[in-house]
């Protein structure tokens, strides 16, 4: 049973209060988070409010959800409607929406009790969390090493028993690779399953919102709830006619795993994560699924051509940031609107997400586009084609989530070398696929290592499904900073 | 190599103002990427192979109720008589 059933059954019986469960977080949230840097806001208010309209519920013998009154928080670049979203950007320190993301909404429809929003790479853009305007979130297994990124506070927080559950999103490994880093389930859904309405743009066509928690129970829960449908994004347009949730403990007897080459033999991957990635492998066989050999070189190029797709939109979505309708306006005398636009996001925006611009506007600059961004839109077409063919072979893909273990801080110097910690997790993203982390080992340093299981498109409920499995078969045990989760 | 023109080009184009004393680093940093990104430019791809496109749906268009003039202008730093403010300069 995951940790959303356990809180559930103990609101119904009564055992603790709603207020009291929140309490306890808010308790836990005020104690730590000056050193684990986890949360760039809180919301006392509006989650004690929302665990006492629960309370009066339960007295009342209404009946309540399974998220009701489960203490939750989310990643800030995702829109809460009075409550300040920053992007933690000094571009939106003062920003706050007017009106809810769909996901956010969802959630609220079943008083889900927001308990404050994440800290986070500014803009999403980056895989350490340091590129956050306020100080990085630290790693709970290691507070020398990084969280991973771009939802660093969402995996922090989770992983130190801050918060149930985390909304984080996932552009090129945001949600995975930090699930990964610090022990997590972390599921990047379909691109088109969950609506992005809210969600504040870097680079729209491959980002998705998915949640982070300690068990694949608790991921597949608030995967249905926040899934499905919506008028106001219109990429979203598919209805899922069964939950996930009810399709967790299904046989996968006669299922086919399929192994990529280029990663279980990958130079670039370190020894240990293709050991622990090889066990679950073997776990599947012993429990009646088959192992399908792939190979799919074009995967090797994935990092370069997503990158050239991020930077380029992520140049064409920040452009909005003018300081005039809002985000941060420069002060002082101005010979042109030209300059007051350049001024304010020059003093606002960080270097990284400088980068991205400038990179992002120059592969679409003239001749340059057709030299690269058109190119990189072909090799993205050859890689989705590559996963429909790989998909006629097998059900599911695993690779490991990231080439090796969290690593340390400050390697702010080698963008380059960054980019490539990815490389697992960006093809997921470049052909629209659901793919999950699911915690599979323990490095010789005690740090957590992930596997990642991608699934065909909509296929949300096999993935869940194959992790649950292995989740149980393995019984693995969530461990946090403070103790295993329970 | 990018030159010095092209890359006041694309700072101008994208809206950033790079400080002299930056010039050097940033303009580097940008080649090191480009670098990368030539990876792509090189890759062979299959060209006989169309491309795939995904369709989504268009909403008709109708007028429907939206965000209140307030709403809207409430993250704007100025604004006047239900207008986004920007300083004149004489």
């Amino acid at each position: 049973m995951g940790k959303i059933e356990r809180i559930h059954s103990s609101l119904l019986s009564r055992e603790v209060s709603c207020r009291e469960l929140t309490e306890e977080y808010l308790s836990a949230i005020e104690r730590d988070n000056s050193t684990l840097s986890a949360f760039v806001t809180v919301t006392e208010d509006c989650a004690l409010e929302t665990a006492d309209k629960v309370d009066k519920k339960l007295s009342k013998g209404e009946s309540i959800g399974m998220l009701s009154g489960v203490p939750m928080s989310i990643k800030d670049n995702i829109s809460t409607k009075g409550i300040r979203t920053t992007c933690c950007s000094k571009m939106l320190w003062n920003y706050t929406p007017v009106y809810d993301a769909t996901a956010y909404s969802r959630l609220k429809l079943q008083d889900a009790v927001l308990l404050g929003k994440n800290n986070m790479d500014e803009f999403a853009m980056g895989n350490t969390g340091e590129n956050s305007c306020i100080a990085p979130s630290k790693n709970p297994f290691d507070m020398s090493r990084v969280t991973g990124g771009s939802s660093s506070g969402s995996a922090c927080a989770v992983s130190s028993n801050l918060s149930v559950y985390s909304l984080g999103s996932d552009t090129g490994g945001s949600v995975r690779q930090p699930a990964a880093f610090c022990g997590l389930v972390g599921l990047k859904p379909t691109f088109g399953a969950v609506s992005r309405y809210g969600l504040i743009a870097y680079a729209s066509s491959l980002e998705q919102i998915g949640p982070m928690a300690t068990s694949v129970e608790d991921v597949s829960l608030v995967f249905d709830a926040i899934s499905g449908k919506d008028v106001l994004d219109s990429t979203c347009n598919r209805e899922y006619e069964e939950s996930t949730f009810s399709h967790l403990n299904d046989s996968i007897k006669g299922k086919r795993v399929g192994i990529i080459r280029e990663f279980s033999q990958g130079e670039h991957i370190s020894s240990e994560v293709k050991e622990a990635v090889n066990k679950v492998v073997c776990t599947y066989e012993a429990m009646g699924a088959n192992v399908v050999e792939l190979t799919m070189p074009e995967l090797l190029q994935a990092v370069p051509v997503y990158y050239i797709i991020a930077c380029a939109e992520a140049s064409s979505n920040l452009a909005r940031y003018d300081g005039i309708r809002y985000g941060y306006r420069a002060q002082g005398d101005f010979q042109s609107v030209h300059e007051l636009i350049c001024r304010s996001r020059s003093e606002a925006f960080g270097k990284e997400v400088k980068r991205r611009i400038l990179m992002g506007t120059n592969v679409l600059s003239g001749d340059k586009c057709s030299y690269y961004y058109d190119k990189a839109k072909l090799l993205k077409d050859n890689i989705c084609r590559q996963f429909a063919r790989a998909f006629e072979k097998c059900d599911v893909i695993i690779t490991p989530t990231t080439p090796t273990p969290a690593f340390e801080c400050n390697r702010k110097a080698e963008s380059v070398e960054l980019l490539c910690e990815d490389a697992c997790a960006i093809p997921a993203n470049l052909a629209s696929l659901p793919a999950v982390n699911l915690p599979c080992g323990v490095s010789k340093t005690g740090l957590p290592i992930g596997v990642q299981i991608i699934g065909n498109k909509f296929c949300e409920a096999l993935v869940l499904n194959m992790a649950y499995k292995y989740q149980q078969e393995a019984q693995l045990e969530f461990c946090t900073k403070w103790g295993v989760s329970q | 190599m990018i030159t010095r023109e092209e890359f006041e080009n694309i700072a101008l184009l994208s809206k950033l103002y790079v400080a002299e004393d930056e010039y050097s680093a940033v303009c580097a940093d940008l080649q090191q990427m480009m670098d990368f990104a030539d990876e792509v430019s090189q890759a062979p791809v299959e060209t006989e192979q169309s491309r795939t496109f995904e369709y989504t749906p268009l909403r008709e268009d109708e007028v429907s109720e939206s965000l209140s003039k307030n709403d809207v202008l409430s993250n704007a730093r100025l604004c006047e008589n239900g207008y986004f403010k920007v300083e004149k300069n004489d």
